[in-house]
């Protein structure tokens, strides 16, 4: 194994969402961070011990900041989001393959709760570099508060045409705006969303079982294997 | 002749209590198929030893999460650009034992993978060959798959003419 760590500096913290903070790292030597949209880092706190984690970039590889984008729950998430601004810590990596290999080739991509974080950084990627392929996103949450990057989404969609997103509640009670469909992501909303078939790339991130869920659902609505590109949080 | 894995018989694995299907469940509820332990019993084309075999591509992958860490060798036919020998060594529990005994068995049925195949076999086409892991081992098919990937990756960077 490659030693691929690198020194940041903890610059911004920013409250995204009920219990998701997004942390805002400068790279500690001002050298730019070079990696891919979808790719993640590994990181172990100093105030854990034992093993660290794995987090996606949730920023595009244009930005100057490094954002890592994690759900308060688990000791290195909790440990990661009390650490006090300026703190300095070691990212490993970049790592992973979650990200298009096909150039314009439209994708269908299923987000689960913070699972967004590799989507969020691919959709900023491909906009900024004018990517002119489709692409169209479920993305489920519980709640509206529990919703992600909302307003940073609708306003990527809104000045997009080849972007839709589907958004999903699964514990909503009452319509809400701009919420699509009020139930879990089943094989009735993706056939009435998709045309499935075709040139398309299929991504999934999110739990465990919401991986598996799709990726079952997926293969039983006749998508090839070799066309679901999967990334779960465990 | 079948290599049994005498290592890790004195694992979690033979302590628990067996259910219907013969499959055992230990405190933490965990449910090995009979596939997880026929592979991790009798684990596939392990290498203890990669001194004098000479690999093609070469893939190291650790995992932070539970401190699992894969080596996987592989051999190349150049003609058909498909995986001929497949070789794996782990420091890992029972799911990451089987994921790898499994992963190098897929990688080399039916003549073998092809390049492009092997780069992108996904974790869930492992578990489904497992007949299932537990969702806290979900890990050890990563790993697994991460692993083969990086392999070939290293042939196409370092061996590929």
């Amino acid at each position: 194994m490659q030693n691929n760590k690198r020194k940041f500096k903890l610059i911004e913290k920013l409250n995204e969402s009920d219990n998701i903070v997004s942390l805002l790292f400068q790279t500690s030597d001002n050298k730019k961070y070079k990696f891919t949209a979808g790719q993640y880092v590994d990181i172990k706190p100093p105030a854990i011990s034992g093993h660290g984690k794995s987090y996606t970039i949730a920023s595009a590889p244009g930005e100057k900041l490094i954002k890592l984008t994690i759900k308060s729950k688990g000791a290195v998430s909790c440990a990661l989001i009390d650490l006090e601004i300026g703190a300095e810590l070691e990212l490993e990596g970049p790592y992973g393959n979650f990200y298009p290999e096909k150039e314009m080739k439209d994708v269908v991509m299923f987000a689960g709760g913070v699972g967004i974080t590799p989507f969020y950084s691919v959709l900023k990627n491909k906009f900024e570099s004018k990517d002119k392929s489709k692409t169209l996103l479920f993305y489920s949450n519980k709640t509206k508060s529990d919703i992600t990057f909302f307003k940073e989404l609708n306003l990527m969609a809104k000045n997009n045409q080849n972007l839709k997103i589907i958004y999903c509640l699964t514990q909503e009670i009452k319509p809400v705006k701009q919420i699509d469909e009020y139930t879990r992501i089943n094989k009735t909303i993706i056939n009435k969303h998709v045309a499935l078939g075709g040139d398309k790339c299929y991504y999934v991130c999110g739990s465990i079982g919401f991986v598996n869920d799709i990726w079952k659902m997926l293969k039983e609505l006749g998508v090839l294997e070799e066309n679901i590109y999967t990334e779960s949080f465990y | 002749m079948r290599q049994k894995n005498k290592e890790y018989v004195i694992s979690k694995i033979t302590t628990g209590k067996k259910c219907k299907n013969n499959s055992r469940i230990d405190g933490e509820d965990w449910v090995y198929s009979p596939e997880v332990r026929e592979h991790f019993f009798y684990p596939k084309n392990i290498l203890f030893d990669e001194t004098g075999y000479k690999a093609d591509g070469i893939g190291t992958v650790g995992s932070p999460e539970c401190g699992d860490v894969i080596n996987v060798w592989i051999k190349i036919d150049k003609m058909t650009e498909r995986i001929k020998d497949c070789k794996w060594r782990t420091f890992g529990c029972a799911s990451a034992i089987a994921s790898a005994s499994m992963m190098s068995q897929m990688a080399l049925e039916n003549g073998g993978m092809t390049l492009n195949e092997a780069k992108n076999l996904k974790p869930q086409q492992i578990i489904e060959r497992l007949g299932g892991l537990p969702d806290r081992k979900f890990h050890c098919s990563v790993l697994s798959h991460k692993a083969l990937r990086d392999a070939v990756l290293n042939y196409f960077e370092h061996y590929a003419k």
